[in-house]
């Protein structure tokens, strides 16, 4: 116990001595907060659209203005004499519609008329909304047409009603910041304990380590302390903050988030005190942590795009990031409010890697030892 | 000629580069850092990451059990959207599932619905969506009332004659009717929707940025950290020589990356090339030398690799994340938008992905080209200028 | 005890390497021509002056101590500047500064025969740098890290393999030129790293510390290749912690504190030492030393080893005196005679001379 002490507190001693580190350990994840909280948003609007309306009568007129009232396009700003296609192939516009000549003549003739639409393909986000959303606006128009010619009929055989459960005012933030919260608490701990694992290695000071203490338990469960202290600290700046700026509540009982922010933040330091002690040097820990925790934790965890897209056998890497399970968890605590019998397995998911990282870093230090 | 040659052969400059080169190819955990996760992550992250709204789960609670409350319910798992359905038994065992986060969408038809279908009234259904993910209850929404907005049961109304004459004249119309307007939905350059299309120009972009930082602040600081660099500020060689020495190994580093990518993007997702490929490469060069500028500069400024590593990640978040590879642009707020402008990643990934998927030609890029190499020129400027008052 | 112990690795069988004549690359013509014996590069001519680094007033202040303070040195071509002292004492600060790494806070320095623009390239041409930290590339080979820098003190591509060739056979280096410096134990690395320092044939040498943690024989070589590049009107300035080797200087300085307490060849420093040094030999030299220290001024005694010295004014009664302060202690004398004054005496007694005057 007392090796930890003395460990911790030594280590405490050379964080603070780093002032620029200091502030990057509090700022930076404020800061990312703030640019993912802000920044990420999916839903698309003001699409970018060329219409060109080839038939130009009042009911064609009605169709565009029916395209235009669902507010996810704009009309794209181009020269008239830009043909659509080459207008979304230099960017102008993200899709095209050309309404044919004879549209509202065949609409009268009650035969089918085409319409052209041309999406670019690129943007894998944008599609599906510009074919939604040009497929329901073509609904509507049609329900329209239909109300005015025969009123009492309806087209519409099913009516559907739409409850939107957790979060009815379609907040994209509610969404995005528990997510963000997962991943701002793995990366930076995670960071700053890969630093701190290494810095010895990177004095050559290890050797004297390792002369000291030939159980190393104390070398590493010393650093552990001090970084899961400051690791705490930020989960706590940072929940409060995402809670203040975007008005995020605690849905339901708050004792699992209370219980699983540390134990996660926990496994995001150790992770990176694994990855330090395996390390060669402070550049190739830094390397690891990034490549290992920033991009899978950032882009596998549900994060931003669903884990339910990833395809087999890729989807098995989700399955051991860590921040995956935390952003359920917090994506419970702060919207579905479902409490423990929603998120009982993930403390103990959480429990079981730091148990396993504690495990590898204990090896990969004696393995050290015995090496020199 | 050989009098050029021979002074190259003997320039200082050589032999700086010559010895920056065998370090990194003595270091074999720098040379795998520089060669191998780039290619990895992209293949990784190519594959896995998709926007697009599919493999939800659906459970319904039927209570109708009939042959067109089935037709409903295979209406919607038509497309896709949904992976799959399950029946449930009733309304509670919904409601906790959807709380626990297990269902995306909920659909309750009640007892009576063939029989109202087949009165030829309109019949009500229950939607309960999850709306935690904002973005796929929108897009999921949109898609479960169109398609029931669609939905054309066959009912007993169709087959009673004379019942009413204006009901059945207009259950007769209604097919047709929603078919006259037939949009041909035309999807370019990537009708196949494959979003490792998307994603892969980005993202090598983005490796580029996390590699290029880290390793040339590590070169910088390593050599003044070891003395090397005091004994090699009392040589002839100067400050720009020692830079540029450092910079080149780098950057041919970074650009095998390019190709090694591209290449293994080409052959797991068959990622195509449309476009020139030397207008590709030079603006990857540009963009490296972005990556390796950034990275002397933090070298440079900082005091130590744990500080210069710290502040990577205050550059590399922000570029990764204002740049559109993995978010989009357009739904930021303006003041985001406006400060992608400065990022030039931004325009490297709009040169890559026009490039490889629209086939565009400088006489299209020309614009971000040319802001590409301002932006290189200018981390440049300013990483040789801080290099220099590090000296003495 | 450094002599027999060479004494017996020649018995061994263990002998220096025959020093290899330097193979010299440069015109020493104090008119304007080419820098080396080659035709086609050509350079400024070589000062006529013959001091090659001058300091006066040189002074180091860093936020809250001062690391030199008011230094004055003038070293001339051809001579061996030793520049002695404790750690911290500002050797290291003042090479620093002399060679142009380091701005003065007061102070002017030329070298060779330049005061401005000290870091210019003709200048850093002519200069050669050993410094304490590491300074060879541990990713390299040694016969890398030797192309290296022949490459980047432009000596002419013609000649580079020959001074290539000169280093590797003085310093042994033949069996390990395609090993990885990083992997060779240091005083090998210290030996190529001289070489390399001094393959350019450099006009003005600054060595700090270059025999650390090198074994007696290789000191010795070392010492010797120093000797010859001096005889060929190089100047060299350099720093050690090892008194014996301040023997092989010119001149010296010392210095203590941020100062230099004295400057002069090895015997005016001897002479500065204000009496006579007795050499004590008892049985149990503890005992002796707290007996002489009781009667005597502390820094009059000196341990050493299992002798200690005594520096006394005056021979004849000091002789009594000590003789009698032992007996009367429960000490037995083994021997007690004058000896001559060592650097290492004269050393010790000015350090402490100047802290007295401190307080």
């Amino acid at each position: 116990m007392n090796i930890i002490l003395v460990q911790a507190i030594k280590e405490w001693q050379e964080f603070q001595r780093d002032r620029l580190s200091l502030a990057l350990a509090f700022l930076l994840p404020l800061f990312s907060l703030l640019l993912f909280g802000y920044g990420i948003r999916l839903e698309s609007k003001n699409i970018p659209i060329i219409i060109k309306d080839l038939d130009n009568t009042s009911i064609s007129r009605e169709f565009v203005q029916r395209l235009y009232a669902t507010n996810i396009f704009i009309p794209a700003v181009t020269a008239d004499s830009t043909s659509p296609q080459d207008a979304i192939g230099r960017g102008l516009a993200k899709a095209a519609l050309v309404i044919p000549k004879n549209f509202a003549a065949q609409i009268f003739r009650g035969k089918t008329s085409p319409v052209q639409v041309m999406i670019d393909g690129t943007d894998i986000a944008n599609t599906q909304i510009v074919y939604n959303t040009i497929q329901a606006a073509n609904l509507y128009f049609l329900g329209m047409l239909q109300k005015q010619s025969k009123p009492d009929v309806t087209l519409q055989m099913v009516v559907p009603h739409l409850r939107l459960w957790f979060n009815p005012g379609r907040q994209e933030t509610f969404f995005i910041v528990p997510g963000a919260f997962g991943v701002i608490l793995w990366m930076f701990p995670a960071l700053l304990a890969a630093v701190a694992a290494s810095r010895e290695k990177e004095q050559k000071t290890i050797i004297r380590v390792y002369a000291a203490d030939p159980n190393p338990v104390g070398f590493l469960l010393g650093k552990t302390l001090v970084y899961f202290t400051v690791a705490k600290c930020m989960a706590i700046i940072v929940m409060v903050a995402g809670a203040l700026l975007f008005g995020l509540r605690l849905a339901g009982d708050p004792t699992p988030l209370l219980v699983a922010t540390p134990l996660y933040v926990l496994t995001a330091v150790l992770f990176g005190i694994f990855l330090g002690t395996y390390a060669s040097s402070q550049t190739v820990a830094v390397q690891a942590t990034s490549t290992i925790g920033f991009f899978p934790c950032l882009l596998l965890s549900g994060f931003v795009y669903p884990i339910s897209n990833i395809p087999f056998p890729l989807s098995l890497f989700s399955v051991v990031v860590p921040a995956r399970y935390f952003v359920e968890l917090t994506r419970d605590a702060f919207v579905r409010g479902a409490g423990w019998p929603a998120v009982w397995p993930i403390p103990l998911i959480l429990l079981g890697f730091c148990c396993v990282l504690l495990a590898g870093s204990w090896f990969g230090m004696r393995r050290m030892q015995v090496k020199d | 000629m050989n009098a050029i040659f021979e002074t190259i052969m003997a320039s200082r400059l050589l032999a700086l580069i010559l010895k920056e080169t065998r370090e990194i190819l003595r270091n074999k955990y720098l040379l795998f850092l520089l060669l191998v996760p780039p290619t990895i992550q992209l293949l990784i992250l190519g594959g896995a990451l998709d926007p697009q709204v599919h493999s939800l789960s659906l459970a319904t609670v039927d209570h109708a059990q009939t042959k067109q409350s089935r037709d409903l319910v295979a209406g919607l798992m038509g497309s896709g959207v949904f992976l799959r359905n399950t029946y449930l038994s009733n309304e509670q065992i919904l409601s906790r599932q959807l709380e626990k986060g297990q269902l995306n969408v909920g659909l309750v038809i009640p007892p009576d619905f063939t029989n109202d279908l087949n009165r030829g009234k309109s019949a009500n259904v229950q939607v309960l969506m999850d709306g935690a993910d904002a973005y796929t209850a929108g897009i999921a929404g949109n898609y479960v009332l169109r398609t029931i907005h669609e939905f054309q049961p066959d009912t007993a109304a169709q087959k009673r004659s004379g019942a009413n004459q204006l009901q059945t004249e207009a259950s007769q119309s209604r097919p047709h009717q929603l078919t006259l307007i037939a949009p041909r939905i035309d999807i370019l350059y990537n009708p196949g929707q494959i979003s490792s299309w998307f994603f892969v120009p980005g993202i090598l972009g983005a490796c580029l940025t996390l590699t290029g930082t880290l390793v040339a602040s590590a070169t910088v600081l390593r050599e003044r950290e070891s003395g090397t660099m005091e004994q090699l500020l009392m040589t002839p060689a100067s400050a720009w020589e020692i830079l540029v020495a450092k910079i080149i190994p780098l950057l041919m580093f970074l650009m095998g990356d390019v190709c090694l990518a591209i290449v293994a993007a080409q052959i797991v997702f068959g990622l195509p090339f449309r476009g020139n490929l030397a207008l590709f490469l030079i603006a990857s060069a540009l963009y490296a030398f972005v990556g390796i500028g950034l990275g002397m500069m933090l070298g440079s400024i900082c005091r130590s690799q744990r500080q210069a590593q710290l502040a990577s990640f205050f550059i590399n978040i922000p570029l990764i994340l204002l740049s559109g590879t993995v978010v989009p642009l357009d739904t930021m707020p303006v003041i985001l938008q406006t400060l992608s402008l400065a990022d030039p990643l931004r325009y490297y990934t709009l040169i890559a992905r026009g490039v490889i998927l629209k086939g565009e030609t400088l006489v299209m890029l020309w614009q971000q080209l040319l802001l590409l190499a301002l932006s290189a020129v200018l981390v440049i400027a300013v990483s040789v200028n801080r290099f220099c008052k590090q000296l003495v | 005890m450094e002599n027999v112990f060479v004494m017996r690795l020649r018995e061994l069988g263990l002998v220096e390497p025959q020093p290899v004549p330097f193979p010299h690359i440069r015109t020493r013509q104090p008119t304007a021509g080419s820098l080396y014996n080659l035709e086609g590069s050509t350079d400024i001519a070589m000062q006529q002056s013959d001091i090659a680094i001058k300091a006066q007033n040189l002074t180091k202040n860093f936020k809250d101590f001062c690391a030199v303070d008011n230094a004055v040195l003038e070293i001339k071509y051809g001579e061996i500047y030793g520049l002695l002292g404790a750690n911290g004492a500002g050797k290291t600060t003042t090479i620093k500064m002399l060679c142009g790494l380091m701005a003065p806070t007061t102070g002017t320095i030329s070298l060779a025969g330049q005061s401005k623009d000290l870091r210019s390239r003709d200048i850093r041409k002519r200069i050669g740098y050993m410094s304490q930290k590491f300074t060879l590339y541990d990713g390299l080979t040694v016969a890398e890290n030797l192309q290296f820098y022949a490459a980047i003190y432009e000596i002419p591509l013609k000649l580079r393999q020959q001074q290539i060739d000169w280093v590797t056979q003085v310093c042994e280096l033949e069996d390990i030129l395609k090993s990885v410096v990083g992997r060779l134990p240091l005083g090998w690395k210290q030996r190529i790293a001289f070489g390399a320092a001094v393959m350019h044939e450099p006009d003005i040498i600054f060595l700090d510390e270059p025999t650390a943690g090198v074994d007696p024989l290789a000191r010795r070589q070392l010492w010797t290749l120093i000797r010859e590049f001096a005889l060929n009107k190089a100047a060299i300035l350099v720093t050690t912690h090892y008194l014996d080797e301040a023997e092989y200087c010119n001149r010296l300085a010392f210095m203590a504190d941020s100062k230099i307490v004295t400057q002069g060849s090895p015997r005016e420093i001897k002479n500065q030492l204000l009496g006579q040094l007795i050499e004590v030999k008892a049985s149990n030299a503890q005992e002796a030393y707290l007996a002489l220290t009781s009667h005597l001024d502390h820094w009059r005694v000196s341990v050493f080893g299992d002798s200690i010295h005594v520096l006394i004014e005056d021979s004849e009664n000091g002789l009594e005196s000590i003789k009698s302060i032992l007996l009367n202690s429960a000490c037995e004398i083994q021997s007690i005679r004058p000896i001559a004054c060592s650097l290492e005496d004269a050393f010790i007694d000015l350090v402490q001379r100047s802290q007295r005057e401190r307080s």
